[in-house]
């Protein structure tokens, strides 16, 4: 049994007019315990809508429509609210994007750890736990008595994912958690993460649009392109032998300090809008290897080997076929 | 790439150049007499540029790379040191006649496309006010062929289709694209380009990097490409400074700083940059803490207290750049 496994997950957004919005289409991963999964994609793509429909914490506008997400075999969409609300914290915990900016400023940061244990937990010593939590993310505890001003950014960021992991949670999903960093912060946090995941275990979903992070860190990763997987596999795979060509295209356009003469090809055209999302495969108006069918028919995520799963025409399923 | 001095070539000087912004003390902090005090944002930092040349200026935040561009432009007055530009002084220049004229061949473009376009002005009244705040149409026809080659030139093509847009009705490349033919349509000699790419998707950073080149290539722009990201750095310089707390501690052509990197901070921040390549996952050189503030800078070498192999003489004595191959040069008391 997995940790997280969450299957065919789609995700709509009701406009005032009741047109409904396909922001996640059909997103189904796995996630095992100690290990991470990097979730890619250009902005818009549905990576973040994607978590808070896992997490159950979409905006008002948003409807789950079809899927089923299970937490060691539970089903998080069949729980009542409050039950929904103790796995959050317990089990799965987020750090948003752009969480750094979301401390009260004019609370210590201590307090604002302290009260997220204060809801979830009973019967522990609070102001021990938040000195442990923070010692945990590298923080001298003294500093719980600070306010968010007197932190830089880095610890800014440490002291929230200190607080995402106040109740000890198995799963962290992190969104765009080093973006807006300087680039030796972003190794401090990186390295952090990993550590956390060593030493006790945690799971992490890495959302980001930073190819290099990915591969830094993660074990699996997931390339969402127009709400849909385009393609899914181990780290390995993706860089080394990518076959979706949104993948490749992807690859080719990210900057590599060790292969500095390599030019680098951007994708031509945009990612589609939510309104307007192309008939076919969602990548064909962008795709220089779309043939016909491409542009009428959406293609189904095959695995072409264990545990490598791409969704384009241009390939068949192995042996292995799902 | 030694340069010197006076040669035909140099577009840009700049020498010792500083930078100080005071700090408020306070009425309590004045009638007490304390001493004032000083963020030095730039504190010393030298460099030329020959014509043509792409210089990437890399740093963290806080390093002064934005100061020191905003002082290269005239924006800022130095507080110390000269800027140059063809062997004029920028200060002088700005507070002359000639000031317009300077201002024509030196153009700068901004991080975020978003903020540095008028909303209310199509792109066709984007590309022409500058034309006519510096006199340059001789008539409307002009105008509008020039702002035609500005626009195909920046890579919005076909270019009559976009004359009446407006921003809004851009994508964020397509806007960063009209920002540069905004810029270009002066037909600048220098161009400094502040993380011309950070607010945009890495799928179209690499257009708006080769649009930026090609104007190098095809009309001997020289550009000061300021940003933090080495890594795109490294595809798109011909040399790189590394600044750290307002100077510069290594320069050089680019395939040497990148390969043969000298200073202890250039080669910790090459070994962070994470690589898209799971395979080449390296020993991370990870300094401890942030940048310390530019206010009370540390004695000696200002690295020191964050470097992995500091030794004595570093806490007293600071190291000034010296060459270490030709057109490499490194501030370090150990190389």
């Amino acid at each position: 049994m997995f940790l997280l496994d969450v299957r065919n997950l789609s995700v709509d957004y009701m406009t005032d007019d009741g047109t409904a919005l396909h922001a996640v289409d059909d997103v189904s991963f796995t996630l095992e315990k100690g290990r991470s999964l990097g979730m890619v994609g250009e902005s818009g793509c549905g990576k973040t809508t994607a978590m808070l429909g896992v997490l159950r914490l979409l905006p008002a506008e948003g409807r789950i429509v079809r899927g089923d997400v299970l937490f060691e075999g539970t089903d998080l969409f069949a729980l009542s609210e409050n039950e929904m609300r103790a796995y959050r914290w317990k089990h799965l915990s987020l750090v948003f994007q752009g969480a750094m900016n979301a401390l009260n400023p004019v609370r210590r940061v201590g307090d604002q750890i302290a009260e997220a244990i204060r809801l979830h937990e009973s019967g522990i010593n609070i102001k021990a736990r938040v000195r442990d939590l923070l010692q945990l993310v590298g923080i001298t505890p003294d500093m719980a008595r600070q306010y968010p001003h007197q932190y830089s950014g880095g610890m800014r960021q440490r002291a929230m994912i200190a607080m995402a992991l106040a109740c000890s949670p198995e799963v962290l999903i992190a969104d765009e958690p080093t973006t807006a960093l300087d680039v030796m912060v972003q190794a401090q946090i990186l390295e952090l993460l990993q550590n956390l995941q060593r030493e006790f275990g945690l799971s992490i979903v890495l959302v980001t649009h930073d190819l290099g992070v990915v591969a830094e860190i993660c074990d699996d990763v997931l390339v969402m392109y127009g709400g849909k997987v385009a393609e899914y596999g181990t780290v390995d795979v993706i860089y080394n032998d990518p076959q979706h060509p949104y993948t490749q295209r992807l690859l080719q356009a990210f900057p590599d300090v060790d292969n500095p003469a390599i030019t680098l090809t951007s994708i031509a055209g945009y990612p589609p809008p939510l309104d307007a999302l192309p008939p076919g495969c969602r990548f064909e108006p962008r795709c220089t290897c779309a043939s016909e069918v491409c542009a009428t028919k959406s293609p189904r995520l095959i695995q072409i080997a264990p545990g490598h799963f791409v969704a384009c025409h241009k390939l068949r399923s192995t042996p292995y076929g799902a | 790439m030694e340069h010197k001095p006076g040669s035909e070539n140099i577009v840009l000087q700049v020498n010792h150049l500083h930078k100080l912004f005071p700090i408020s003390r306070g009425i309590v902090g004045s009638l007490a007499r304390r001493p004032k005090r000083f963020v030095h944002a730039v504190d010393g930092v030298s460099f030329c540029m020959a014509k043509g040349e792409i210089l990437g200026l890399v740093g963290e935040s806080g390093s002064g790379k934005s100061t020191a561009a905003l002082t290269i432009l005239g924006l800022l007055e130095p507080t110390e040191g000269e800027v140059l530009f063809n062997n004029q002084s920028v200060p002088e220049l700005v507070h002359s006649r000639q000031r317009l004229q300077l201002r024509r061949q030196m153009q700068i473009i901004f991080q975020d496309p978003y903020e540095a376009l008028n909303p209310r002005q199509t792109v066709f009244d984007t590309i022409a006010e500058p034309l006519e705040v510096h006199r340059l149409a001789a008539s409307q026809a002009d105008k509008a062929e020039r702002v035609m080659v500005a626009l195909g030139t920046a890579g919005l093509k076909p270019p009559e289709t976009f004359l009446e847009r407006y921003p809004q009705e851009l994508s964020g490349g397509q806007r960063q694209r009209l920002v540069i033919a905004a810029a270009l349509v002066l037909n600048p000699q220098l161009l400094v380009a502040d993380e011309p790419v950070s607010m945009l998707d890495v799928s179209i950073r690499a257009d708006i990097l080769n649009l930026l080149r090609q104007l190098r290539d095809e009309h001997g722009i020289t550009i000061l490409y300021i940003t933090h990201d080495l890594a795109t750095a490294a595809h798109f310089t011909d040399r790189l400074a590394v600044m750290y707390l307002g100077r510069i501690v290594e320069i050089g052509p680019t395939a040497t700083v990148l390969h043969d990197p000298q200073h202890p901070y250039t080669q910790a921040l090459l070994s962070v940059i994470p690589v898209p390549n799971p395979r080449k996952r390296r020993k991370r050189v990870i300094l401890k803490g942030e940048t310390p503030n530019p206010i009370d800078l540390p004695s000696g070498c200002r690295f020191h207290p964050r470097c992995p192999v500091v030794f004595d003489q570093c806490r007293h004595v600071e190291p000034t750049l010296a060459s270490v191959s030709p057109g490499h040069q490194v501030a370090c008391l150990r190389s």
